[in-house]
């Protein structure tokens, strides 16, 4: 995937970015990179803006009437505007130790860079936003609110999560149903390691609640493809596990299987109607805030 | 362990290469993180079952290739215990049999040593005991008699056992039961050496720390009437001792004691004791018993005869055949024979010697010109008995060297004792071109194979030629020291013309001329008299006053023990396991005093090879059971 097309876009780069140091910044340079480079406004806030006129039914209400299309056609029909969508946002972490893998950047840092990112648009946007970092359980989570300081707070969040524990993604998906009562939109960035009929299992019952989900599955193009030419012994960095890898296994076995995992996750979340984004820690972060925007243009239709 | 095949041994580091190159080259698979292990599988598994197998064949054939290989160099290690434990050989025994081996028990000790030696021998084992003192001799046990009074030489012991050994069927195995006397290590050191023997085994005697001094004495009168002894006193010591001992030196006579004195010294030291005015008896019995009163380790030593012997100087006469003496030569022969009053020369004339009666030794001066016909009276002279010295004057424009001839060729068995001098110095500017007669002895020759002295036997007398005017110019001979001790040793020569010294060692060989009887002290008669004109070759080997019996007179004859046999300082051990085993470390011109066989390392060598060998087959094995641990993959990594 590449940017936008425009040179904006290689501003963006995950390995510019972390330059910047702070998520902040970084989220304001994202979004405003993002927002240059499209033609139409994302904003669909609760403006005044005509979409469309429907036929008048009964029980429409009498005041968006069009009686000026009505004097001239002697026929009722109804202006209908895009209405006001002052969404509840909860941003989800995955902080286990796998995401603390990858290059340029970790994948937990290219993590940050989107929910920040993302943050900063939907505080633009005047969405409630709240936060949760997630490993074998929730770590810790800021509670989703509209207030001025919540940015603040979601970024300070974002940027103390150390990466650290294992991670239990379907068993702690499964138990959010408690925490998220209110309905909204749920943006998940994880590596989704797991077993995956488990985890599209548990976010079954989160879409069932009447929950939006967006999914940033981020990946190192190293544990795509592993460059491992010679027996080598692998560490697992959540278990600390060694397992002695033959090349050959990798170059076949290895992908065989994570390409099987990979497409159970797609088929999984397309199923019940997640959308699943597969981003690269060497990809732009552009291309994500996109998959993000276009996800809340086909929300909003 | 032989003289070179150890450093072949090292050879066996080269089985460390392989393990080398393996611990360097041995691949570790490197750890890299990964995010999870969820999609990986282990690649050891699958794969170990089947090459176990391998393994265990390549670790046999591999353990076992070492092996051999390892065995392969120790052959001569081996071979050299298989050796040892071969029974198809004979077992010589040789004790020590020379006069140190009387010293304080070290017989005793021998003894035991040989029937412990004999008990423990194989059945089946050709066993041949022998004695040693300069001889190699064969007899039994109980044909074994206390040592006498000989010297034993260890190159000469190392000689006829080889020799020996050379004509037996099977390998000889020695045993030599020994004090181990360092004064009986020949200065050579390579005499040592022995090839025909298979191994030598020194079984050193038990030794108790012990002095032992020894005494030699001469004693001579100038005036028949007072004796004048020197007496020298050696001390020698079996250990590191620094003690200064007193010893008491006693002169007697019969049962008269004519002198004593004291005297101090320490192992190692040797000291001279002069004793004036002795009193001779009124009896022609001037025999001096000289002895030390402490007892010692070896009592043989201390106590010795002797016999005065009187020093008149012997009349010699110059005569002169064609005015061919230089008044030079005369006076350098006149200085060097009134030296120590060795000699009295007076002039004499043809017709004195023609007569004949008062003229016994002879110095005659003959031009080169003449050389072809000996002059007849002084032919007839030597004829009779008499003993010349022809000085053979060359001719001044005879021969001329420029840089001056030099002595290489010495007599070094002539009773002159040639040998003792130092002819390095003498420079030959002139000399004869002279053809040596059938009849003559070469005993002093110059690098251009000119003669400088030689001998003729003419019937009863001895004639000796200097080819020199000995006038101090056409060499620079009448200069040297050993001119003296040239004109000396002629004069002792002529004066003992039948070639038997005053004063021998035990041991020595003494050739008996005809009609000369030789008596022991106790009276017994030395072989027997014969008549037949051949001279009789004995060998004396008991110390004391013998006599000889001449046609005309009878004389004493001095028998001494060997001073080196009571030099009873032992080798080093290291000396005789260097011995042993052949490593020795000598060179023909080392002094014997100061130069060692002792060689340490050998023995550490020894003892290290036989634990490094199975120390490295042990570690091999080792290596190899690790590297079977080890999974099989190849040195990039892969399997």
């Amino acid at each position: 995937m590449n940017s936008t097309g425009n040179n904006s876009g290689r501003w963006l780069m995950p390995d510019v970015l972390a330059r910047l140091g702070s998520l902040d910044l970084i989220a304001r340079t994202t979004v405003d990179g993002v927002m240059h480079g499209m033609h139409r406004s994302p904003n669909f806030g609760h403006s005044q803006d005509f979409v469309e006129y429907k036929a008048y039914n009964d029980g429409d209400d009498l005041r968006f009437i069009d009686w000026n299309v009505f004097a001239r056609s002697d026929k009722m029909f109804v202006k209908r505007y895009r209405g006001e969508t002052n969404s509840v946002i909860n941003l989800m972490l995955d902080a286990s130790a796998s995401m603390d893998y990858g290059d340029p950047v970790s994948k937990i840092d290219y993590a940050r860079y989107i929910l920040a990112s993302l943050a900063y648009m939907g505080q633009r946007q005047k969405d409630a936003l709240g936060l949760m970092t997630i490993d074998e359980g929730v770590r810790e989570r800021i509670e989703p609110a509209s207030r001025t300081d919540t940015l603040s707070r979601i970024l300070g969040l974002l940027e103390k999560s150390k990466p650290g524990n294992g991670t239990q993604l379907a068993e702690t998906i499964q138990s959010l149903g408690v925490h998220l009562q209110k309905r909204g939109m749920i943006i998940l960035v994880s590596d989704l390691y797991g077993d995956a009929e488990a985890i599209i299992s548990a976010l079954q019952n989160l879409v069932q609640i009447g929950h939006e989900m967006i999914i940033f599955r981020v990946l190192s193009a190293e544990e795509i493809n592993p460059s491992v030419d010679k027996l080598s012994t692998l560490v697992d960095l959540e278990t600390s596990d060694k397992v002695i890898v033959d090349p050959e296994f990798i170059k076949r076995g290895y992908q065989q299987s994570f390409k099987q995992h990979s497409e159970a996750l797609e088929s999984g979340c397309g199923r019940i109607g997640i959308d699943l984004v597969t981003v690269q820690t060497d990809q732009p972060l552009d291309d994500a805030l996109h998959q993000y925007v276009q996800f809340r243009e086909q929300r909003a239709r | 362990m032989s003289f070179q095949w150890p450093w072949y041994l090292l050879g066996i580091l080269l089985l460390g290469l392989p393990w080398l190159l393996h611990l360097f080259s041995r691949y570790f698979a490197p750890e890299r993180p990964f995010p999870s292990k969820q999609f990986l599988e282990a690649a050891e598994p699958p794969k170990s079952r089947t090459r176990q197998l391998q393994y265990k064949l390549l670790f046999t054939l591999r353990a076992l290739m070492l092996l051999a290989l390892c065995a392969l160099f120790a052959m001569p290690w081996f071979n050299r215990a298989q050796q040892a434990q071969d029974v198809a050989h004979i077992d010589y025994l040789v004790m020590d049999h020379s006069l140190s081996m009387q010293s304080q028990g070290r017989w005793d000790s021998a003894l035991d040593l040989l029937d412990t030696h004999l008990g423990g021998l194989a059945p089946g084992v050709v066993s041949k005991l022998f004695t040693f003192d300069g001889a190699l001799k064969e007899l039994d046990r109980s044909q074994l008699a206390v040592p006498g009074f000989l010297r034993a030489d260890y190159g000469d012991l190392i000689r006829q056992l080889d020799a020996r050994a050379e004509n037996e069927e099977f390998p000889v195995r020695v045993t030599f039961i020994t004090d181990a006397q360092q004064t009986s290590v020949p200065a050579h050191k390579n005499a040592l050496l022995f090839g025909s023997i298979e191994q030598l085994t020194i079984k050193r005697v038990a030794d108790l720390d012990a002095m032992n001094f020894s005494l030699s004495a001469q004693a001579r009168s100038f005036d028949e009437v007072h004796a004048h002894i020197k007496v020298t006193l050696s001390a020698s010591s079996n250990s590191d001792s620094d003690q200064l001992y007193q010893r008491t030196v006693r002169v007697s006579q019969g049962d008269r004691v004519v002198a004593s004195q004291e005297i101090s010294l320490m192992a190692g030291e040797r000291r001279e004791l002069v004793l004036e005015q002795i009193p001779l008896p009124a009896s022609n019995d001037n025999v001096f018993n000289v002895e030390l009163i402490e007892p010692d380790a070896l009592l043989q030593d201390n106590q010795l005869r002797v016999a005065a012997v009187g020093s008149s100087p012997e009349p010699v006469s110059i005569i002169q055949y064609s005015d061919s003496a230089s008044q030079a030569a005369i006076v350098f022969i006149d200085t060097a024979l009134r030296s120590d009053d060795v000699a009295t020369m007076s002039m004499a004339t043809e017709a004195d010697l023609i007569s004949g009666d008062s003229i016994s030794h002879v110095i005659a001066f003959l031009s080169e010109e003449d050389r072809d016909t000996l002059p007849a009276s002084l032919e007839n002279f030597v004829k009779a008995g008499g003993n010349a010295l022809l000085v053979m004057v060359p001719q001044a424009d005879n021969n001329e060297v420029g840089d001056g001839d030099t002595v290489t060729y010495i007599d070094q068995v002539h009773a002159l004792a040639l040998g003792r001098s130092d002819w390095s110095s003498v420079k030959l500017f002139s000399t004869n071109r002279y053809q040596v007669a059938d009849n003559e002895q070469v005993l002093l020759q110059t690098g251009n194979g000119l003669p400088l002295l030689t001998e003729q036997v003419v019937e009863r007398g001895r004639l000796f030629i200097l080819h020199d005017a000995l006038d101090g110019t056409s060499s620079n001979l009448p200069h040297q020291a050993a001119f003296v001790e040239l004109m000396h040793g002629i004069m002792n020569y002529f004066s003992n013309h039948d070639l038997i010294p005053d004063a021998i060692e035990v041991g020595q060989g003494l050739n008996l001329p005809p009609r000369v009887g030789l008596f022991r002290p106790d009276g017994t008669a030395v072989g027997q008299l014969t008549d037949t004109g051949q001279a009789q070759q004995h060998v004396i080997r008991q110390p004391g006053i013998y006599t000889l019996v001449e046609q005309n007179r009878d004389r004493a004859l001095v028998v001494t023990l060997n001073p080196a046999e009571s030099d009873i300082a032992p080798m080093t051990q290291e000396a005789t396991d260097a011995w042993q085993s052949r490593e020795l470390t000598s060179t023909a011109d080392a002094p014997a005093a100061t130069d060692s066989l002792s060689t340490p390392w050998a023995n550490i060598r020894q003892d290290v090879w036989q634990y490094l060998l199975p120390l490295f087959a042990v570690l091999l094995l080792l290596e190899s059971v690790l590297a079977n641990r080890h999974l099989a993959i190849k040195r990039d990594g892969s399997l």
